[in-house]
């Protein structure tokens, strides 16, 4: 049987010292997929994904990929196994140039890096256009296609991108939105942590529900977009 | 006119010397977040190790040379695994108080245990002074040139590494943002443990041109060193690397200019002057802190 399971997570709890933030959180992703973390601010979608790429301890649960425990293991093992993290932010270094910015995410990447840089570039035509620029001088949305840009730069197999529209304006959440079936097209797979939960279900193949620190509902986009609950929740209960 | 330009060359000598070690110093600062004092004391351990070096045989240059920057890496990385946790957690202060434990060690040392606690000099013909270039009433020696050079040479090389190559870009990037430095996969312990091994090699390289400029080495020095270096990056702006660089060179010119026309030994003086004018009109240091 072909394996499709790229990461499983079961049962997992995080805490940060005292304050739990997720509970008994059990997700599957699959090669190729687009799967989406649906929640407010607070819900614990940000600590889930910190948790997979190995930032925060933790007690109870398991996290597998490609069949491999990946729990508490170094976050500098799990980059190199091929999952990066785009986090909430953009998280580029302001003082660096947008190459160097690049040159940064491929550090632990052995193979050619201009081939990667092309394939970057092509994605985000403008990132060579700025290429000598000091990234802190770029706007909300070049610094977002910056920071998706660096995490490919390692050819991982799973990006998890950690809200990528806050801040942004209308324009450039639709532009950025617009690279991500492109990203599957390359063999990538994504897990896409987001507020704007419209984007966030039309986007995707399916979709988790997060709630103070655990799991209310999950399906696919479809089901979640005609989910009662969230249509009262997030999407205003405009149907 | 002559004594001028003859102090002024001097200071330039000294400089750079204080340049290279600032250059550590701030390496170790901007990456590992760690405040070490106790820089200094490994560069003059250093020195003690070339002097027995030289003495073992027979004033072999090569072998000096080895002692200095071998024993300089080696007691630098002996010293890493004290500060790691300290490093990770951000207790600059806590690693402060740390690295000051660490060079009252190595001061005793100095002071008891080598050339029976009594100071060390170095062999004359390493200072260069038999071959002085003169003009009008002064002179230069051709170890001060050499000081200048190989500095030059060093520091040139340094910034190659730190602006050209993946790990110098490790290292800045570390410096800016520690956090996403390490959500890019970067190894940040083994990288820590590079750094401490630059700074060694630095070190080491500041050891022999100490060495050949001042002739001699003291436990003393270390604690004087270690001011004056603490001097130049507070006043310059804690990890900028560039502006610690001028600040080492205005600090060697002052001291030198100070030491021509002030009578007494005014150097330490200065330095703390620098300290407390920086201090109280701009914290962050004259160029900015990128720590």
């Amino acid at each position: 049987m072909e394996q499709t399971n790229l990461l499983e997570i079961k049962d997992l709890d995080v805490s940060y010292g005292a304050v739990s933030a997720l509970r008994n959180i059990d997700i599957v992703i699959n090669k190729g997929e687009i799967v989406t973390l649906i929640g407010a601010n607070g819900a614990g979608k940000s600590a889930l994904l910190k948790a997979i790429l190995g930032l925060t301890l933790i007690k109870k649960g398991l996290i597998t990929y490609k069949g491999e425990d990946i729990t508490n293991q170094k976050t500098e093992n799990i980059v190199a196994s091929g999952i990066c993290l785009v986090p909430e932010g953009r998280g580029i270094l302001p003082l660096m140039t947008v190459l160097e910015n690049l040159q940064l995410g491929a550090y632990q990447f052995h193979g050619k890096i201009e081939e990667r840089l092309e394939q970057v570039y092509q994605l985000f035509p403008i990132l060579k256009k700025r290429a000598k620029q000091f990234s802190g001088t770029l706007s909300g949305g070049e610094q977002q296609m910056l920071s998706i840009g660096r995490g490919l730069m390692s050819k991982p197999v799973l990006i998890m991108l950690d809200e990528p529209s806050l801040g942004l304006a209308p324009v450039a959440i639709k532009e950025l939105f617009k690279v991500f079936p492109k990203l599957i097209e390359l063999g990538h797979t994504i897990l896409l942590s987001e507020q704007n939960v419209n984007m966030a279900l039309n986007i995707a193949d399916r979709g988790y529900v997060f709630e103070t620190g655990e799991l209310v509902a999950a399906g696919t986009s479809e089901e979640l977009k005609t989910n009662k609950r969230i249509l009262q929740s997030y999407l205003g209960n405009v149907i | 006119m002559e004594i001028f330009i003859a102090q002024f060359i001097n200071s330039f000598s000294m400089g750079s010397i204080y340049a290279l070690l600032v250059i550590g110093f701030n390496l170790l600062v901007l990456v590992t977040g760690i405040f070490p004092y106790a820089y200094a004391h490994v560069v003059v351990f250093s020195m003690y190790m070339c002097w027995i070096g030289l003495d073992i045989s027979n004033n072999n240059i090569i072998v000096g040379i080895t002692f200095a920057i071998v024993s300089a890496v080696a007691l630098s990385l002996l010293t890493e695994p004290l500060f790691r946790p300290l490093s990770r957690r951000g207790a600059q202060l806590g690693s402060f108080i740390v690295s000051m434990a660490i060079g009252s060690i190595i001061s005793e040392i100095l002071s008891r245990n080598l050339n029976k606690g009594m100071g060390i000099n170095f062999p004359t013909e390493l200072k260069g002074e038999g071959s002085i270039i003169r003009f009008g009433v002064s002179a230069i020696s051709i170890g001060q040139i050499a000081t200048v050079v190989g500095s030059i040479i060093a520091g040139g090389l340094f910034f190659y590494i730190l602006f050209r190559t993946k790990q110098g870009r490790a290292f800045r990037a570390i410096g800016q943002s520690s956090f996403n430095a390490r959500l890019l996969g970067l190894p940040i312990m083994r990288i820590g443990l590079l750094v401490f091994v630059i700074a060694g090699i630095l070190g080491g390289i500041s050891a022999i041109f100490l060495s050949m400029s001042l002739g001699t080495a003291s436990a003393s020095l270390a604690d004087n060193l270690a001011i004056k270096i603490m001097a130049v990056a507070l006043f310059s702006g804690i990890g900028n690397i560039g502006g610690g660089i001028i600040a080492a060179l205005i600090l060697g010119l002052a001291e030198n200019m100070a030491l021509a026309y002030l009578p007494g030994t005014y150097s330490q003086a200065i330095a703390f002057a620098m300290i407390m004018l920086v201090v109280m009109v701009k914290p962050q240091g004259l160029f900015g802190t990128k720590a």
